[in-house]
């Protein structure tokens, strides 16, 4: 602050014993005037150490998001279905996945998958085997995969005629969720192991997807996992949400699963 | 920790709007919703060694200013709207499970405390 009149940041001396009137309205540099002891005048602005609050409003994870829509774009042009799975580490996306792609292979369904992992291709070894293009990609210390990472592998892991592109994400209950990866849907996978409370604990992912699978549900009496308070902690955070029971284990839920992936609006 | 990440995506930003406007940024002021998969503690702890990647900068001396979003819900049922910290389905007023949440993903720069360079 300028000692002599009390304006923010002068960096030039100077002596006035006068009045002068200028206004800072917190948006602007005013230029004003003062008049020297030997009567001379002069004008000045000092507006550079003049700090004002500008408004922006934007997304900070814009630049994820534009890359996003450019993936979009692709997916749609294509008339491809996209689904973004995410869950945390154990929760049987890789399994439940191996099983869907040999359903839809079976029913003569186009599918490709791109597969995240820290580090590693042993997702990727095992969807292979149901012999659909899959593609791993190591996200080494992130914990999450980003627009970026899906847009360089496009061209390469999404042969031309696919009809549902499958994203396993990296497991995570918390921060895939932020990052758009330009799919239709995201499908949240919630194991029987994890209990009944995950989607009040971590209720981000769960609030954001649009189908919760209820997975492992063959253990469920073994692990006195209760259904109804599963179901009522997912509607707390997201009473739109679909959800099912599903096993890749015993088959149970596939079918319905399968119905909604292939009936599921581009 | 993927905040590292985003803290590192909102310095580039930052280092474009003073680039751009010719501005040196003293604060970012910073909305975060309750849903958005963001920790306003971990995103202050990651600020410091994100802004670190970028030295010559200029934004060294920026804060950051967090605020968590309050949550707008709508009654489907009779049609009251109500604030929250967090999200609730049960409506205060028609006791019905009827609410529908208008936001809590959001993570937006609302404004920076600028001066010139």
């Amino acid at each position: 602050m300028c000692k002599e009149c009390g304006c923010s940041g002068h960096h030039h001396e100077h002596h006035h014993e006068h009045h002068h009137e200028h206004h800072h309205d917190g948006e602007t540099e005013v230029p004003h005037t003062h008049t020297r002891p030997d009567g001379s005048v002069y004008t000045h602005t000092h507006g550079e150490k003049l700090t004002r609050e500008i408004a922006v409003g934007s997304a900070i994870l814009a630049a994820n998001d534009s890359v996003a829509e450019s993936n979009r774009r692709f997916f749609r042009e294509r008339n491809m279905t996209v689904f973004n799975l995410i869950s945390s580490p154990g929760a049987g996306k890789t399994t439940l996945l191996v099983e869907t792609l040999k359903k839809l292979s079976a029913a003569g369904v186009r599918t490709a998958v791109i597969v995240g992992d820290q580090y590693g291709s042993i997702d990727a070894e095992r969807m292979k085997a149901a012999g659909v293009p899959v593609t791993q990609i190591e996200t080494h210390s992130s914990c999450h995969l980003d627009a970026s990472r899906i847009q360089e592998v496009l061209t390469s892991a999404i042969p031309e005629g696919t009809e549902i592109v499958f994203i396993e994400n990296v497991g995570n209950l918390v921060c895939p969720v932020a990052f758009d990866l330009g799919e239709d849907a995201k499908i949240a996978l919630l194991s029987t192991p994890e209990g009944e409370e995950k989607p009040l604990k971590y209720p981000a992912l769960f609030a954001a997807a649009e189908m919760i699978l209820l997975t492992k549900c063959d253990l469920e009496q073994v692990l006195d996992w209760n259904y109804n308070t599963s179901v009522k902690n997912i509607k707390q955070v997201n009473p739109e949400a679909r959800f099912m029971r599903i096993s890749a284990k015993t088959g149970e839920g596939m079918e319905n699963w399968t119905e909604f992936l292939l009936n599921r609006e581009k | 920790m993927h905040e590292l990440a985003i803290a590192t995506s909102l310095a580039e930003s930052l280092i474009e709007y003073q680039e751009k406007n010719a501005v040196k940024i003293n604060a970012a002021h910073i909305k975060v919703g309750v849903l958005s998969g963001i920790d306003p503690a971990a995103l202050e702890f990651a600020w410091e060694p994100a802004v670190a990647n970028f030295p010559g900068k200029n934004l060294q001396q920026c804060r950051l200013v967090i605020e968590l979003a309050k949550l707008k819900h709508t009654c489907r049922n009779c049609g009251e709207t109500f604030e929250f910290d967090t999200w609730h389905l049960e409506c205060p007023a028609c006791h019905q499970e009827t609410l529908k949440r208008e936001n809590g993903s959001e993570f937006i720069l609302e404004s920076v405390e600028v001066e010139n360079v």
